[in-house]
């Protein structure tokens, strides 16, 4: 075998060994995982939830999903551009939303947590004004099913005019309420409440069950865990 | 002395064998929780996102070849008494691909951007954009460190020969 082929069939084999490694972790892992779901059993303790001056439960109906006699709260502290937020609404909510939102059990209500700049806190403007249509979830989920790359432009105000005409908003009164940074303040709220009740990145979630305990979730994790904390927290 | 005879003359001993595997294990576990694959609050759960099966491939191999570059440099190190400059291949090569897991809108990310305000925006959206060429950049680096490593051994042994 010549030096060169020699050298182009150890880096293959290299590479096969382990992308091979790879999908033989990605069996095992996920064999696992279905496996233990059963057995899961959540290592954190709820704890008081914080006043209402802290976290208003009753605060911006808009941007709120589900019963407000549910019994138990998630509040989602998130931002627009982020990927992992992105994962969330468009692979784990829709989950939540079948299984206990339709069903009377949850109220989710989603806080802007804006990490990225100004483009971030123009998605979350949109979503807010449009909300003064009842569109609220409309744009939240128009935003992230069309999320692009971290400050690409994807959320510049013509592109944001845009989505706005794509889920047949009033134009005259979007654009006033948006370029008029209407929800500003809002928005600096959330943001406020956030960084008070210790979140530090997106998604993090507040879940409040109708003891008045709350339990942080942090990380777009999966439904498994989301229906483990949910099943024990309306159980209880 | 061929690729399979460096290879046979680090990992015939034991020890370098488990060596690589605790490595490798090591920053498998240390990947999967960074990108968010792997979580250990309120439960124990591992869970790879269908849109995210490239990336987690991208990370097992880095994590497989981190434990056999590191393994073949300690082996030099302490066999062969030099191999400090092939270390900056691999440390490169893990830094890069712990920071692509870590800048995203994790707390270590939120952190930079607080700390460093604009650039930390700058630093934490590019290497969140371009999280997987920067993985592929960081098993690019760890393969030229092993090729590296096996030609300097391969050159270090021949030389010891030639003396002997």
């Amino acid at each position: 075998m010549s030096k060169i082929s020699r050298k182009g069939f150890a880096i293959a084999a290299i590479i096969v060994g382990a992308v091979g490694i790879g999908i033989g972790a990605y069996s095992i892992a996920t064999v696992a995982s279905t496996l233990d779901r059963s057995k899961t059993e959540l290592n954190r303790e709820w704890i008081l939830a914080p006043p209402e001056d802290v976290l208003d439960l009753a605060f911006d109906k808009p941007a709120s999903l589900g019963s407000i006699s549910a019994p138990v709260t998630i509040f989602e502290f998130g931002d627009y551009q982020c990927p992992n937020c992105q994962r969330f609404a468009t692979q784990v909510k829709p989950l939540i939303v079948k299984n206990y939102v339709d069903r009377g059990n949850v109220r989710l209500v989603f806080k802007d947590f804006v990490i990225y700049g100004s483009d971030s806190v123009n998605g979350a403007l949109a979503a807010h004004c449009a909300g003064d249509q009842g569109r609220f979830w409309d744009m939240h989920d128009l935003m992230y099913s069309n999320q692009e790359a971290i400050n690409s432009g994807w959320l510049s105000t013509d592109n944001i005019r845009r989505f706005a005409s794509e889920i047949d908003l009033d134009a005259e009164q979007f654009d006033s309420c948006f370029n008029n940074k209407k929800y500003a303040e809002k928005i600096t709220k959330n943001v406020n409440e956030g960084k008070t009740l210790g979140v530090d990145g997106t998604p993090t979630f507040i879940i409040i069950d109708s003891n008045g305990e709350m339990m942080t979730v942090r990380g777009a994790q999966p439904f498994g865990t989301f229906k483990e904390i949910l099943d024990k927290a309306l159980e209880g | 002395m061929n690729n399979a005879s460096v290879m046979q003359m680090v990992f015939s001993q034991k020890g370098y064998i488990a060596l690589a595997i605790t490595i490798s294990a090591g920053f498998f576990l240390l990947f999967s929780t960074l990108d968010e694959y792997l979580f250990f609050s309120p439960i124990v759960i591992f869970h790879i996102p269908q849109d995210s099966i490239a990336n987690f491939s991208l990370s097992v191999a880095i994590s497989v070849l981190l434990g056999i570059v590191i393994s073949m440099n300690l082996y030099m190190l302490k066999r062969m008494q030099f191999g400090w400059r092939q270390s900056r291949y691999w440390l490169s090569g893990s830094f890069i691909a712990s920071a692509t897991g870590a800048c995203g809108c994790t707390s270590l990310g939120f952190a930079i951007i607080s700390t460093f305000g604009g650039a930390g925006i700058l630093a934490t959206s590019f290497v969140t954009n371009y999280q997987l060429p920067l993985k592929i950049a960081s098993l690019a680096i760890l393969i030229a460190a092993y090729y590296s490593l096996r030609k300097n051994m391969i050159k270090n042994c021949t030389n010891r020969k030639d003396y002997s």
